[in-house]
């Protein structure tokens, strides 16, 4: 142990800090216009502008594009195809969003668990779950955020 | 380079591919992306055995080769091991080489926590991923701990370096010293 191995302890401590206080201080904010230009099929049926009234809606991004809000009312499946043979298996239920599972070799999105309503507050991912070989992320909002976002769009 | 050193280096890369493999195979992730990161260990001695170019050129090495044969070579993820890889190494070689008098424990820490810091920018600059700061802090404090473990193993390794490095980096024992007249 060296002289300056202190202040490397000290400098690693201090952004622990400040990225604790951060976390604190800015709450997660769904991201504002952001244009949905496509549509998840739930039992057949794609979802789109104009959603069933629930208490949280799920938005899936994949790359930089957005998918139409998913109301969180029942249980159902969700599965994203994507061209490169990527397959995501997203599963509903109300105010309740799992990965199922994925073909992506980390599989850390399947591992995040089941995302509620209740819990978001004190996940470490908050309200994400996120597969990244497959850029796709999941985000649980709340109803009354979502629909200001609906209403914004 | 010479050829001892050539050698010692394609034996280094395949040891940083087997314990990359064998962690993704204990599966030490769940979900929050936290590895021990083993092979930091064996770049981080490469770092005090060969310098600075051939540490890059075997950090670049170990993660084109990994994202090849365990990644599917997923462009997402090979960005991403490439921005930790390159950041972990620029602070190791800027604490080994240019601030100096900090031991391997404090440079494999600094390893640790930049790589994730850098897998983290990567995500967020480039692929556009939500910024998560109670989650980052916990990947820099995991970082931290699992630096200092590959740190203090390095600590163990460094009498194998051969002599003249050991005497640059401040490592060779007093018995070994040369007598000064």
């Amino acid at each position: 142990m060296k002289r300056r191995d202190f202040w490397v302890f000290t400098a690693i401590l201090g952004l622990v800090l400040a990225l604790l206080i951060l976390g604190r201080a800015l709450r997660p904010a769904p991201v504002q216009n952001a244009r949905a230009t496509l549509s998840v099929s739930l039992e057949g049926t794609p979802v789109t502008g104009q959603p069933a009234r629930a208490d949280s809606y799920l938005r899936i991004k994949q790359g930089e594009a957005y998918y139409h809000l998913v109301p969180l009312n029942k249980a159902g499946e969700i599965v994203i195809k994507q061209e490169q043979g990527w397959e995501n298996v997203i599963h509903i239920d109300k105010d309740s969003v799992v990965m199922h599972s994925a073909n992506c070799p980390n599989q850390d999105c399947v591992r995040m668990g089941k995302m509620t309503l209740l819990n978001i507050e004190t996940r470490v991912h908050q309200r994400w779950i996120t597969c990244l070989p497959h850029q796709l992320s999941l985000e649980l909002i709340p109803g009354d955020e979502a629909q200001r976002l609906m209403e914004g769009q | 380079m010479n050829t001892r050193n050539l050698a010692l280096s394609g034996l280094f890369v395949a040891i940083m591919l087997i314990l990359g493999y064998l962690e993704k195979v204990l599966s030490l992730g769940w979900g929050y992306g936290i590895k021990l990161g083993l092979s930091n260990c064996v770049l981080l001695l490469c770092l005090y055995w060969f310098g600075v170019g051939n540490s890059i050129l075997l950090m670049l090495a170990k993660v084109f080769l990994s994202s090849l044969l365990f990644g599917g070579f997923n462009p997402v993820s090979l960005s991403l091991s490439l921005g930790g890889g390159a950041l972990s190494m620029a602070g190791m070689v800027l604490l080994v080489f240019v601030v100096k008098d900090v031991s391997p424990v404090g440079a494999g820490m600094v390893g640790g926590v930049l790589h994730n810091v850098g897998q983290l920018l990567v995500a967020i600059l480039v692929h556009r991923f939500p910024v998560l700061y109670t989650y980052m802090a916990l990947l820099v404090v995991i970082g931290a701990v699992m630096g200092a473990i590959t740190g203090s193993l390095v600590l163990r390794l460094k009498h194998f370096l051969p002599y003249e490095r050991r005497r640059r980096f401040g490592f060779a024992g007093k018995q070994e010293e040369p007598k000064t007249t």
